[in-house]
C-alpha cells in the first residue's frame, strides 16, 4: 500500500486540477447559500464549523507541509480568543483591532513554541505542544482579574448595523467565511510557491532539504508562525461569534487540540476542503450523537478516527474512487534489512 | 523543615509519575511510539479496580485482577489498532494513540460515569511523624509499591528469556528476526506489560488522595511525559528519576511560587521539558540514536 | 574435495524460489540444492539477490516457491521455526545486538530452541573456548567488538541453535585480509570437524571458491551458472564474465 506522500499531494495535474477546482466552486458557492436557507440556529451550528475549519487550516499549515504533529494549537487558539476578549473588554479598540491583535499574538506564541521545534521534532515536539495545550486553561486560571478564569469572559459579539442586509447570525457567519476563504487563498499560493516546495522538501527530507539550500531554521519558524497565526484568529473569530470564553470552553483545552487533529486526519489534506469536511464531521457528529449521550458521540469520534487512520490513511479527502477498485496485493511482512555497522553506534 | 515536608511529598507524588512514566517507556521501547492514551488505559485500570472493590472483592486481589486485565488488553490493542501502523509514517501512529485516547477516556466516561468515586485504600490508615516531617502511610505504601513493581520489571528484563528477547527487539528489531524471535508477539507483550504498569500507576494514585474519575490522570499524563522527556524515551532509570524529579519540582514549584497552584504545575513542566529538550534532546539517560528511517 | 555430490543425501532443496520486497521482485524462479556435509558458495555481483536469497531461505521475506530442508517444505514456515530445524543464517553486515553483552549475543542465538537454561550455559562455554576472545569478552557490550570479532560472534551465536546448516552472508566484508583469512580457517574447520553444511555468499570469489565443493552463480534473479568450485574456478571464459578477476 502506498503512503501518500507529501510532495505528491495539492498538485493535481490536467483535468484533476480542472476537476478540482469545479468541485471547490461548488463547496464555495454552497457556503454562501448556507445562511440564506437555515434557520438562525443551524447557521450558528455552520459558523462554528467554520471557525474550528479555520483552526484546522492553521493546524495544516504545520502539519501538512513540515509533517510535524502539534497536540497544543488549543493553546494557539486560546490565545487568539483570550486576546481579543480582553482587549475588547478592557479598552475602546474596535473589533477589527482586537482580532489583528489577538492573531499577532498568537503568533508571537508561535514564533516562541516555534523556537525550541527547530530542535525538537516529532514524537518530542507532539509533546512539548501537549504540555503547552494542556497548562493552558492553568495560565488563564492564573490571571482571572483579567480573563474570568473558569468563570468565563463575556466577549461582545458582531453584530450588524441597522441598515445591514444580513440578520446578525448571518452577518456571523459571512464574516467568519471571508476569513476562511482569505486564508485557504493564501495557503493555496504558499503551496504552489517555492516556499511551499521547500516546506514540503523540509518535511520530507530535511537534511535533503538544506543540501539544497533550504533555509531550514527560517521555514520552521515562519510555518510555525503562521500556522499559530491562523489558529489564533479562529479563537479571535470564535470568541466575537460566541460571545462568550471560559477556561472550561473545550476548545482552549486540550480537547480542542485533539479536536483540531482528529477533524485535520478525517478530512484529510485538501486545503479547503478537508478542513471543512473534518470540521463539520468533528462538530456535527458529537451535536447528533450527543442527544442520546456525548460520551457516546466521543466514542465514535476515536473509533472514527482510528478506523479512517487504518482505512484511508490520506482521510476523506485523499479517498479518490479510481483507488477502491484497484487490487493492492497482499500486505508483506516487515522488510527484514540488517542491522547497520555496529561501528561507535555504542558511543 | 518546609522544605523536607515538600521533598517527602514530592517524592510521593513522583513514585506515580515514575510508575506511569516507566509504562510509557516500556512501549516505547517496544514498538517506538510514545503512547499518548498510557493516562487513559490505566484510568480505566483503576476503574476496573473500583468496580471490583464495590463488587466486594478485596482491593489487593481486584488490583491483581485489574493488573491481569490490563495487560490483556493493552496486547489485544496492540494486536489490532498498533500493529497494522507499524510501517507507516511515524504521524499515523501518533495519531492513533490520540484516537486511543478519545476512545479509552469515552468508555471510562460511558461505563464508569463521570462521578468520583474513593477507592479502598491498599495501605493502613495514619502515619508517623519523623523529626517533625509528616509521613503517612499511604505515601510509604505507594513507594515501596513502586520500588517494589520497578524491582521485579528490572528482574525481568535482565534474568529470564523473554526479558532479554524484549531487550533484544527494542535494541536490535532485523537481528531478532534472524535469530528467531517473534518481534510481533514481543510488541504485543510490551503493550501489555505497559497496560499493567499503568494499573498499578493509576491505582497507587487513589492512595494519595484522588478519586477514580475519567480524567484522574491527565495531569500525571502531562508530568509522565515530562519525566519520559528528561530521563529518554528508552531509558528505565531515566523514568524513575525524571518521575521523581517532577512530582519534587511541581510540589516545590506549586508551593513556593505564589500564584502558581493546582493545575498550573504544569507550566513548570513545560519550562522544564524545553529546557532538557534544548540541552539534550535525547534525555539524561537516553544514547544518542542513529535516525530511524 | 568430494565428488560425492550427486550420492550424498540432500539437506536443502530450492525449487524455482522467487521473492519480493513489496512490488519489487528480486529473485525470479532460483533453484538450487545443498547436499548434506556439503560446502556451496554463491557468487554474484553487487545487487544479484544473493542476500535476498538467503533471507527468503531463513523466511525473512516475502517468499513463494519450493524449499525442502532436511526433508521438510520450510516454503511457509516462520523464521524461528526454520532456525529450530538447524538451518541459521549468519547475516550481512553481522547482525549482532550492539548494545547488549557477547555472552547475552550468545544466548539469543538459541532463543527459539527449547534448550533449557543449563544447556543454553553449556553451548555458550563450548563457543567461548572456540572462539577464546568471545570468552575474554563476555561482559563487553558487543557493539565495541572489532569487525572480525563481531563476525566471530555472528558465527557463534548461529552456533548456539545447534545448526545442521549455516547461510553466511558476505563474512568477509569490511574485514582485513588476514582476518577474512582466519573466518574462513574458522568455516573449514567448523565444516570439517562438525559436518556443518555451508551455504556462503561471497564477493571473494577466490577465497570462497577454495573451500567449496560446489558453486553457483546468480545474477539478476536467477541462477546462471552451476558447477563444481573447481571447475568454475579454472574456467577462465566464466571467471572473466562473472566473477570480474
Ligand atoms: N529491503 C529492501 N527493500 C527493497 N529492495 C531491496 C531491499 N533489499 C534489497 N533490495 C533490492 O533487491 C535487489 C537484490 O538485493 P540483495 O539481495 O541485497 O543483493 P546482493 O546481496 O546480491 O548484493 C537489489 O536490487 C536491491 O536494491
Ligand atoms: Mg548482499
Amino acid at each position: 500500500m502506498s503512503e501518500p506522500t507529501r510532495s505528491t499531494r495539492l498538485r493535481p495535474s490536467g483535468r484533476r486540477a480542472i476537476g478540482a477546482a469545479v468541485v471547490n466552486l461548488i463547496v464555495i458557492a454552497a457556503l454562501v447559500a448556507i445562511p440564506l436557507f437555515f434557520e438562525p440556529f443551524r447557521v450558528t451550528q455552520f459558523t462554528q464549523i467554520l471557525v474550528v475549519a479555520l483552526a484546522v487550516m492553521g493546524l495544516n499549515l504545520l502539519t501538512g507541509f513540515t509533517g510535524q504533529i502539534s497536540v497544543g494549537h488549543s493553546a494557539f487558539f486560546g490565545f487568539g480568543a483570550y486576546s481579543v476578549g480582553v482587549i475588547m473588554a478592557n479598552t475602546d479598540a474596535p473589533m477589527p483591532v482586537a482580532l489583528a491583535a489577538g492573531t499577532a499574538i498568537g503568533a508571537l506564541a508561535g514564533a516562541v513554541i516555534g523556537l525550541p521545534s527547530l530542535r525538537i521534532k516529532d514524537t518530542s515536539l507532539a509533546i512539548v505542544t501537549l504540555v503547552f495545550g494542556a497548562s493552558f486553561p492553568a495560565l488563564v486560571n492564573m490571571f482571572t482579574g483579567l480573563t474570568g478564569g473558569t468563570q468565563g469572559l463575556r466577549v461582545e459579539r458582531i453584530s450588524p448595523a441597522e441598515d445591514f442586509p444580513f440578520a446578525a447570525d448571518q452577518t456571523r457567519y459571512y464574516v467568519v467565511l471571508c476569513a476562511v476563504l482569505v486564508v485557504a487563498a493564501c495557503v493555496l499560493l504558499l503551496d504552489r510557491s517555492r516556499t511551499g516546495r521547500e516546506l514540503r522538501a523540509l518535511g520530507d527530507n530535511e537534511i535533503a532539504a538544506v543540501t539544497f539550500g533550504v533555509n531550514a531554521p527560517r521555514l520552521r519558524i515562519g510555518v510555525f508562525t503562521a500556522s499559530a497565526a491562523i489558529t489564533a484568529l479562529a479563537g479571535g473569530l470564535f470568541a466575537v461569534t460566541n460571545g462568550f470564553i471560559s477556561s472550561g470552553t473545550s476548545f482552549v483545552t486540550i480537547l480542542g487540540s485533539i479536536e483540531f487533529l482528529t477533524a485535520l486526519v478525517i478530512g484529510g489534506r485538501a486545503i479547503l476542503i478537508g478542513p471543512l469536511l473534518g470540521a463539520a464531521i468533528a462538530q456535527l457528529l458529537p451535536a447528533q450523537l450527543g442527544q442520546e449521550s456525548p460520551e457516546l458521540a466521543h466514542l465514535v469520534y476515536g473509533v472514527v478516527l482510528i478506523v479512517i487512520l487504518l482505512l484511508a490513511p490520506g482521510g476523506l479527502t485523499g479517498l479518490r474512487p479510481s483507488t477502491w477498485f484497484r487490487s493492492r496485493g497482499p500486505e508483506l511482512p516487515p522488510l527484514p534489512t540488517t542491522a547497520p555497522p555496529t561501528k561507535g553506534s555504542t558511543a | 523543615m518546609l522544605i523536607m515536608q515538600l521533598l517527602v511529598d514530592g517524592v510521593g507524588k513522583g513514585a506515580i509519575y515514575a510508575a506511569l512514566a516507566l509504562a510509557i517507556v516500556v512501549c516505547h521501547r517496544s514498538t517506538g511510539l510514545i503512547n499518548f492514551a498510557q493516562g487513559e488505559f490505566a484510568t480505566l485500570s483503576a476503574m476496573l479496580t473500583a468496580v471490583l472493590t464495590a463488587s466486594g472483592i478485596p482491593v489487593w486481589f481486584s488490583l491483581g485482577i485489574a493488573v491481569v486485565v490490563s495487560f490483556i488488553g493493552g496486547a489485544l490493542i496492540q494486536f489490532v489498532v498498533v500493529r497494522p501502523t507499524l510501517k507507516r509514517p511515524h504521524l499515523v501512529q501518533i495519531m492513533i494513540t490520540i484516537g486511543l485516547y478519545i476512545c479509552a477516556n469515552a468508555v471510562g466516561q460511558i461505563v464508569f460515569g463521570p462521578t468520583p468515586r474513593p477507592l479502598d485504600p491498599l495501605f493502613p490508615a495514619g502515619g508517623f511523624s519523623l523529626v517533625g516531617i509528616r509521613i503517612s502511610w499511604d505515601l510509604v505504601g505507594v513507594v515501596l509499591l513502586q520500588a517494589l513493581v520497578i524491582t521485579a520489571l528490572t528482574l525481568f528484563f535482565s534474568r529470564t528469556k523473554a526479558g532479554l528477547g524484549f531487550r533484544a527487539v527494542a535494541t536490535a528489531p532485523a537481528a531478532s528476526r534472524v535469530v528467531g524471535i517473534r518481534v510481533e508477539r514481543m510488541h504485543m507483550v510490551g503493550w501489555g506489560i505497559a497496560a499493567a504498569l499503568g494499573a498499578v500507576a493509576g491505582v497507587s494514585l487513589t492512595n494519595l488522595g484522588v478519586y477514580v474519575e475519567p480524567s484522574m490522570m491527565t495531569p500525571v499524563l502531562v508530568f509522565s511525559l515530562a519525566a519520559v522527556t528528561i530521563g529518554g524515551f528508552d531509558s528505565a532509570i531515566g523514568a524513575i528519576v525524571g518521575g521523581v524529579v517532577m512530582g519534587v519540582v511541581e510540589t516545590f514549584a506549586t508551593s513556593l511560587i505564589p500564584g502558581l497552584s493546582g493545575d498550573a504545575g504544569m507550566l513548570v513542566s513545560l519550562v522544564v521539558i524545553v529546557a532538557i529538550l534544548l540541552v539534550r534532546p535525547q534525555g539524561i539517560f537516553g544514547r544518542e540514536r542513529v535516525a530511524r528511517v | 574435495m568430494t565428488t560425492t555430490r550427486d550420492s550424498a543425501p540432500t539437506l536443502l532443496e530450492v525449487n524455482d524460489l522467487h521473492a519480493r520486497y513489496g512490488d519489487a521482485r528480486v529473485l525470479h524462479g532460483v533453484s538450487l540444492r545443498v547436499a548434506e556435509g556439503e560446502v556451496v558458495v554463491l557468487l554474484g555481483a553487487n545487487g544479484a539477490g544473493k542476500s535476498t536469497l538467503l533471507k527468503a531461505l531463513s523466511g525473512l521475506v516475502d517468499r513463494s516457491g519450493g524449499v525442502t530442508f532436511d526433508g521438510a517444505d520450510i516454503s511457509g514456515e516462520p523464521s524461528a521455526r526454520i532456525v529450530r530445524r538447524g538451518l541459521v543464517l549468519v547475516p550481512e553486515g553481522r547482525g549482532t545486538f550492539a548494545d547488549l553483552t557477547v555472552e547475552e549475543n550468545l544466548r539469543l542465538g538459541a532463543y527459539p530452541t527449547a534448550a533449557t537454561r543449563s544447556e543454553v550455559a553449556a553451548s555458550s562455554d563450548e563457543i567461548m573456548t572456540m572462539f577464546p576472545i568471545l570468552g575474554e569478552r563476555s561482559t563487553q557490550r558487543a557493539g565495541l567488538l572489532s569487525g572480525g570479532e563481531q563476525q566471530m560472534l555472528a558465527i557463534g551465536r548461529a552456533l548456539m541453535a545447534r545448526p545442521r546448516m549455516l547461510l553466511l552472508d558476505e563474512p568477509s566484508l569490511g574485514l582485513a585480509p588476514a582476518v577474512t583469512k582466519s573466518v574462513f580457517e574458522t568455516l573449514r574447520t567448523l565444516h570439517e570437524e562438525r559436518g556443518l553444511s555451508l551455504l556462503i555468499v561471497e564477493q571473494n570469489a577466490e577465497l570462497s571458491l577454495g573451500i567449496a565443493d560446489y558453486a553457483y552463480v546468480i545474477e539478476a534473479g536467477l541462477i546462471r551458472v552451476d558447477g563444481p568450485a573447481r571447475s568454475i574456478r579454472d574456467n577462465e571464459g566464466l571467471r572473466r564474465a562473472y566473477l570480474g578477476y
